[in-house]
């Protein structure tokens, strides 16, 4: 136990932080809350959500000074990197889909998120790609608008699909 | 006979061609979803809620049913075939079957899952059907202090088991609950934490906030991640198995069967009696110990039907208590309440004809699991061909779909998203996901008994210590907190223990780091949804070796409790 390695943990620290001030956050709010106005209850509407918010601080707190101490640093490989920008394009990507599915509709933008994010990973398969981009908004088109009645929003396409 | 005339009814019912469809495109489509790797059977159901919420209730069950089933059968292939649990309750299946597969024995490996997912399936049906009406009309007893105990016990015992720090667990348990507050509350009449949006005064819509945790993280993590490798090589599989195979597992069926449903009665155990299971068979066997880590059928059959009876036990507490024992559950509990069923004691007299007809429809979808899955493994394995980039914005597109299902606004959209993100960073930080779930589901009733029970009570928190069963209980959950100071000394006191019995020196090593001796499959460390984070489909179950250790001097009882707290600190030994 001795020759081990040890080392902090700078990322539970930064995680611990963001989990307490969520926590001090949310206890305020729940703070503002009114009182029951039957004043029969013992427990009021505020209590519960204060009492979860301490628990939030309390424990963002443990976990950020647990993030300090040293301890046997892990042997385990290095965590899988998930890539920053790799990450960030895909939420943008995802975001913008999310955005654009009502007022597009369901189809056009199905078929462009699912081919923005096929090519940007895989851009040489651009032939699959666009098949799969095709086809799978469809088939789920079909199962959802006539299968389970279902109604996906038409968007651009309102009255030119059946 | 009243349970038989009841199940004679819930079989007529779920046996109506179109239930008979909706329980065989279930099970294909759970089967499917299962092989995705990283997708296990609770992100299976919370993608496919939407679905079914377009039909009527008991259709729709009945498809969430064999979607379950079909997902936990999917969740064996890839365990057996390229190591890949999907979610917890198939970790220790990768260990012999992993080991079979490697020998050329998928086949059988694949065969006595599937028949001791039908063992466990048809036992633990009938089990249920006989202790379900029971403890129902126990339960109607139960007053707000007990049920409020019971629920706070299932709470501490859930975020406990999913593996990881304890202390994150329960903060992102507490993450769910405090979200739930989010809208209005039924006792006081007015909203709450909704910082004046009126969207949020119906609250956190629970589907939305599962399908954002369970799939969003999970999609993004797999596109993004650097290393990539190419699709897992998995040769034709032919699902046979020998006469000496049927011989060896037979056994091991119903022993896990038995196990399995035991456990899971117990609330937060779930599906974990496979971790039983598997210490078990290998303490069990004479003639084969030799063989488990090394591709021991017995080490496949025991803990694949431990697994599935565990879904039998985990119904009794949650259509008699509405207590769901597992996420998996929960969701099941989520969609009951959808259809304005409130799972608990009233459940099973008023709406009996339902869940009669949804255990008969989960026996069916065992049936079929058999029947139609078997002869399609190849075709399933197939999928894992599907390269990632189309597969993981496939499962976006999907929950974004869905997400618009449930509220055909932007909103809800909206929400999918932000908690997705929120959901994304929890597993980047090692915070488990299932508890916030499992929180969610569970603070409006705990919020709710508190107050009964102390309403009744006039404030007097003694209400919480009435009773023999008040105290039991409260003697309970102080053991479960305390449990992870208590355990080094049981550890040390196990290893004297043996020590006598076998007559051998203790060495002082083995005192100070007791876990190395009695060290049980790592597989703890994985939640049901944590397990596959950013990792390739071949990388995330530990060595069999880790097992063969400590395995035989273990106690199958103890096997859980100690490794749900060293799941923890198991890092430091290394």
């Amino acid at each position: 136990m001795t020759a081990e390695k040890l080392g902090r943990k700078p990322a539970d620290t930064v995680a611990g932080a963001v989990v307490a001030g969520v926590g001090a956050a949310y206890t305020i709010v729940a703070l503002q809350t009114p009182p029951d106005p039957s004043s029969a209850s013992v427990i009021g509407p505020a209590v519960f959500p204060t009492l979860l918010g301490v628990l939030l601080v309390l424990g963002g707190v443990a976990v950020a000074i647990g993030g300090l101490r040293l301890r046997p640093a892990r042997a385990k490989a290095e965590p899988a990197q998930n890539g920053g920008w790799r990450l960030w394009v895909t939420v943008a990507i995802f975001g913008a889909y999310v955005i654009a599915f009502i007022p597009v509709g369901y189809l056009l933008s199905t078929v462009a998120f699912l081919m923005g994010v096929a090519s940007y990973f895989s851009p040489h398969k651009w032939k699959s790609n666009l098949i799969f981009a095709i086809v799978f908004p469809l088939i789920v088109l079909v199962v959802f608008e006539y299968l389970l009645r279902v109604p996906l929003p038409e968007g651009l396409l309102a009255g030119v699909l059946p | 006979m009243d349970i038989l005339a009841n199940l004679a009814d819930g079989f007529a019912s779920a046996l109506s061609p179109i239930n008979l469809l909706f329980a065989f495109l279930g099970v294909l489509i759970g089967t499917m979803v299962g092989v995705i790797p990283g997708i296990g059977p609770t992100t299976a159901i919370a993608l496919l809620i939407p679905v079914s919420f377009s039909l009527d209730p008991v259709s729709g069950l009945i498809l969430l049913c064999g979607i379950y089933y079909g997902a936990m059968y999917g969740g064996s292939i890839t365990s057996i075939l390229i190591r890949t649990p999907g979610e917890i309750g198939t970790v220790m299946s990768t260990i012999d079957g992993y080991e079979m597969t490697k020998r050329g024995r998928g086949g059988p490996a694949l065969a006595t899952a599937a028949v001791g997912s039908f063992v466990a399936g048809t036992v633990s049906t009938v089990l249920l059907m006989l202790m379900a009406p029971l403890l129902a009309s126990v339960s109607v007893a139960f007053g707000s202090n007990v049920y409020f105990l019971l629920l706070l016990l299932a709470l501490i015992m859930l975020s406990n088991l999913t593996g990881g720090s304890r202390l994150k667990a329960g903060i992102a348990t507490v993450f769910g609950m405090a979200v739930a507050m989010i809208g209005m509350d039924p006792q006081a009449g007015f909203s709450r934490m909704t910082l004046g949006v009126l969207e949020l005064n119906g609250g956190i819509d629970f589907a939305i906030f599962a399908m954002a945790l369970f799939a969003v993280p999970e999609a993004l993590a797999n596109l993004t991640r650097r290393r990539r490798e190419g699709a897992p090589q998995v040769g034709k599989v032919k699902v046979f198995m020998s006469k000496d195979d049927w011989r060896r597992s037979t056994a091991p069926w119903f022993r896990g069967t038995f196990l399995g449903f035991f456990v899971g009665l117990l609330p937060g155990m779930g599906t974990l009696g496979s971790f039983f299971s598997y210490p078990m068979e290998k303490r069990l066997s004479r003639k084969h110990k030799a063989e488990f880590g090394k591709g021991a059928i017995e080490g496949v059959a025991g803990p694949e039907a431990a697994n599935n009876a565990g879904v039998g036990g985990g119904l009794v507490p949650l259509f008699t208590l509405g207590i769901p024992g597992s996420p998996t559950l929960a969701l099941l509990f989520f969609v009951f309440t959808m259809y304005g069923l409130q799972p608990g004691p009233q459940l099973m007299s008023e709406q009996s004809g339902l869940i009669w007809a949804i255990i008969a429809s989960m026996y069916i979808g065992n049936v079929l699991l058999l029947v139609l899955n078997l002869p399609l493994v190849g075709a399933f394995v197939q999928l894992l061909k599907i390269p990632d980039a189309k597969l993981y914005s496939g499962v976006l597109a999907f929950v974004a779909l869905g997400a618009y299902a449930l509220g055909f606004d932007l909103f809800s959209m909206g929400t999918m998203f932000v908690f997705g993100i929120i959901g994304y960073g929890m597993q980047k930080y090692e915070f488990p996901l299932a508890p916030a779930v499992i929180g969610l589901v569970l603070a409006p009733m705990l919020e709710s008994s508190l107050r009964r029970a102390l309403q009744i009570s006039a404030g007097d928190p003694a209400t919480f210590v009435d009773g023999p069963l008040a105290i039991t209980l409260a003697v309970l959950i102080a053991l479960v907190i305390a449990a992870p100071a208590l355990l080094p000394l049981l550890r040390k006191g196990g290893i004297i223990a043996t020590a006598l019995f076998s007559r051998r020196q203790v060495t002082t090593s083995e005192l100070e780091n007791p876990s190395g001796d009695l060290r049980t499959p790592t597989g703890f460390g994985f939640t049901a949804d944590d397990s596959q984070a950013g990792e390739g489909p071949q990388s995330s179950v530990p060595e069999g070796e880790a097992v063969s250790g400590g395995a035989n001097q273990l106690q199958p009882a103890s096997t859980g409790q100690r490794a749900n707290d060293d799941a923890g600190d198991r890092r430091a030994e290394d």
